[in-house]
């Protein structure tokens, strides 16, 4: 049966692929060029990558402190801090004096 | 670093600063590079702009560069072995796991 029906020119098959494209609203490119749509078809990635680290929140442990006067809020953090530096120095690890400045110069 | 970028929210340290800068400048320079590269890599614009757009590509800083920028644990800060889905690292990820502060996270039996 194919030999009875001649096959279209490339022309007209190029028309159809027009046409085509045309009415499916899709990029019109019968050679495959390269004109770099594809780098244009990606997503930016940038308010993903923004979004990564949590936002730094504007209210802080000393502004609760501040606002309620009355109620005590126990820093841990801080306490801990303390007593590690309180244990170190009892096993005598914590800072060395400061050498006194006398303001002698070598020659 | 001269522009101001806001500051994240969870444990601090040098590494994250500098990851937290890139991201915000990689973020701001992503659609002008996309277009340099869009322009290098068409091939029915002439040559000239071609090259140029490359070579303004070439010299932008490093911290303008998506792939700079690496997933830092938000805990500890670590770059290595870090879970995307938890954005922490596999030591951190364990201690959490363990303590119950990861929802629907239990030890794998099956």
């Amino acid at each position: 049966m194919s030999t009875l029906v001649p096959r279209p020119s490339a022309q007209r098959l190029r028309q159809l692929l027009k046409t085509s494209c045309e009415v499916f609203q899709t990029v019109y490119n019968p050679d495959n060029i390269r004109n770099g749509n594809k780098i244009l078809r990606k997503k930016l990635k940038g308010p993903a990558a923004i979004s990564y680290y949590p936002v730094e929140s504007p209210v802080k442990f000393r502004h609760i402190r501040a606002a309620y006067p009355m109620f005590e809020f126990p820093n841990t953090q801080d306490e801990h801090r303390v007593m590690m530096n309180e244990l170190r120095k009892r096993r005598g690890k914590g800072p060395p004096k400061k050498k006194e400045d006398t303001g002698r110069r070598r020659r | 670093m001269v522009a101001k970028v806001p500051t994240p929210g969870c444990f601090l340290n040098t590494m994250i600063m500098r990851d937290n800068f890139k991201r915000h400048m990689a973020a701001e320079a992503e659609a002008e590079r996309r277009a340099l590269k869009y322009i290098a890599y068409n091939m029915t614009v002439p040559v000239r702009a071609r090259i140029q757009a490359q070579l303004r590509l070439a010299t932008m800083p490093n911290y303008t560069r998506m792939n700079q920028v690496k997933n830092r644990c938000v805990v500890s800060g670590k770059g290595r072995a870090v879970l995307s889905e938890f954005k922490m690292s596999r030591h951190q990820f364990r201690m959490a796991a363990q303590n119950g502060e990861l929802p629907g996270v239990k030890r794998a039996t099956w």
